[in-house]
């Protein structure tokens, strides 16, 4: 038995040394290799589907802790892009500032609204600038108006401490503003009074005084506290215009929301003078 | 303890006018603030008698009139006035610790404090005190519940008042 294995090895190494030099496979090679071939694709086929349901399951894994990663790294970035569009808004409210800053060239320090009046009686924003900085009584304030693309009135400073400043509204019933309609050929004087609900009225208007819903209200130059002429105030939305009343009167939107307003341009009076205090209210 | 108390009292009042000049101010009905001073000033009144709450509203005159910079004798008057009266409460017999009391006492508190500051400070409008009153009661009305909580909390001790 073992002497025919012999024998059938010695003839198949013969037979595979005489192919091989040929190139060729031998006959038993064929015939073992015809037969295996289904198997072992079977099992390639299997081992490689295993091999990546494993992979799969080891990279579930990974990916489970690799989202939990960028979810963190997300919220992380969100954070960041809510502080940079907040810097965005502070840096285009400073550059509107700037702008105003070289529309007027006279002295002016920019501020930050620090807080609003506590009463409902008097309209009136603290600033975080004072008489350390170089603010003055009667300094107007400004800021940026979105709808004009320039600065509009806000109010005059009527109190400063040494690091802050009380800014009198043009909306509060004890201002008085003397302003004018801006309109080629219209110029209607008045007084811009504050009345005490967010709005202004343009009083003691002469009563042929041809002034328009819509019209643009300016500061007349006219008056103590507000010797500047041509700052906007706000817009005409509506005339009254009574029988029995001498004058008529307008009512004045201002152009600055003053819920909303953060930083405003401080500008020196024209004439300090800090005894000044006969347009105090 | 009667000291710790006075001062835990400046603050809180101190507190609240901050939080009405920074927070309140940007929360406006109808265009009109509360007054969470005038608030606590009536809760601490009916809570603890007439002369903490006269005190309280002294403070808090002064501190309105110190963010305002106007009205002092305005501001004074009405608030001591008002913290007075919201401390006599206690002499018609009502609970103290009743929390309906100070609603009561604060819509009532509002239309006395405003009504004097309207007297004393002639130059607004009828129509206009009467919208800012209104609003401005029911506003105080609704933090009342909350200034209540925080000053029971607190326990402060005044001694006998």
């Amino acid at each position: 038995m073992y002497l025919l294995l012999f024998v059938v090895m010695v003839v198949v190494v013969v037979w595979h040394n005489r192919t091989r030099e040929r190139g060729r496979a031998s006959w038993p090679e064929d015939a073992v290799t015809l037969v295996a071939r289904p198997t072992q694709t079977l099992f390639a086929r299997a081992v490689s589907r295993l091999s990546e349901g494993w992979s799969s399951l080891r990279e579930i894994r990974h990916l489970r802790q690799e989202n939990q990663r960028l979810k963190a790294l997300l919220a992380e970035k969100e954070i960041q892009v809510e502080a940079l569009k907040e810097a965005h808004f502070e840096v285009e409210r400073l550059r509107q500032l700037v702008s105003l800053k070289a529309q007027r060239p006279g002295r002016s320090l920019a501020a930050e609204v620090i807080g609003h009046s506590p009463s409902n009686w008097a309209q009136t924003l603290i600033l975080n600038v004072g008489r350390r900085h170089g603010v003055v009584l009667n300094s107007l304030v400004t800021a940026y108006s979105s709808e004009t693309n320039a600065g509009a009135l806000v109010g005059y400073v009527y109190q400063v401490s040494s690091y802050t400043a009380q800014v009198l509204l043009i909306t509060d019933a004890k201002s008085g503003v003397g302003a004018m309609v801006q309109a080629e050929g219209r110029r209607a004087v008045g007084v811009c009074k504050g009345n005490g609900q967010g709005g202004c009225t343009l009083q003691y208007l002469r009563k042929d005084a041809d002034v328009r819903v819509g019209d643009t209200i300016v500061t007349s130059g006219q008056g103590q506290v507000f010797p500047t002429k041509g700052i906007v105030l706000g817009r005409v939305t509506s005339v009254t215009r009574h029988d029995y009343d001498s004058s008529l009167e307008a009512e004045v939107k201002p152009y600055v929301d003053f819920e909303r307003l953060e930083e405003v341009l401080v500008l020196w009076p024209e004439f300090p003078d800090e005894e000044k205090d006969s347009d105090q209210p | 303890m009667i000291i710790r108390s006075y001062g835990l009292l400046v603050l809180l009042l101190y507190l609240a006018v901050v939080l009405q000049a920074c927070v309140f101010s940007h929360l406006p009905w109808q265009g009109v603030k509360p007054d969470l001073l005038l608030v606590c000033v009536i809760v601490v009144g009916v809570l603890h008698g007439p002369h903490v709450g006269a005190g309280a509203g002294f403070w808090g005159g002064l501190l309105m009139f110190a963010l305002v910079g106007r009205y002092p004798g305005s501001f004074l008057v009405s608030r001591t006035l008002t913290g007075f009266l919201a401390g006599w409460l206690e002499k018609w017999g009502v609970s103290r610790e009743n929390v309906w009391i100070h609603v009561l006492a604060v819509s009532f508190g509002t239309f006395l404090c405003e009504g004097v500051f309207f007297i004393l400070y002639p130059d607004i409008r009828f129509h206009n005190w009467g919208h800012v009153f209104l609003f401005e009661a029911l506003y105080n009305t609704v933090l009342t519940p909350f200034v209540f909580l925080v000053f029971t909390a607190v326990r402060l001790n005044f001694g006998k008042d």
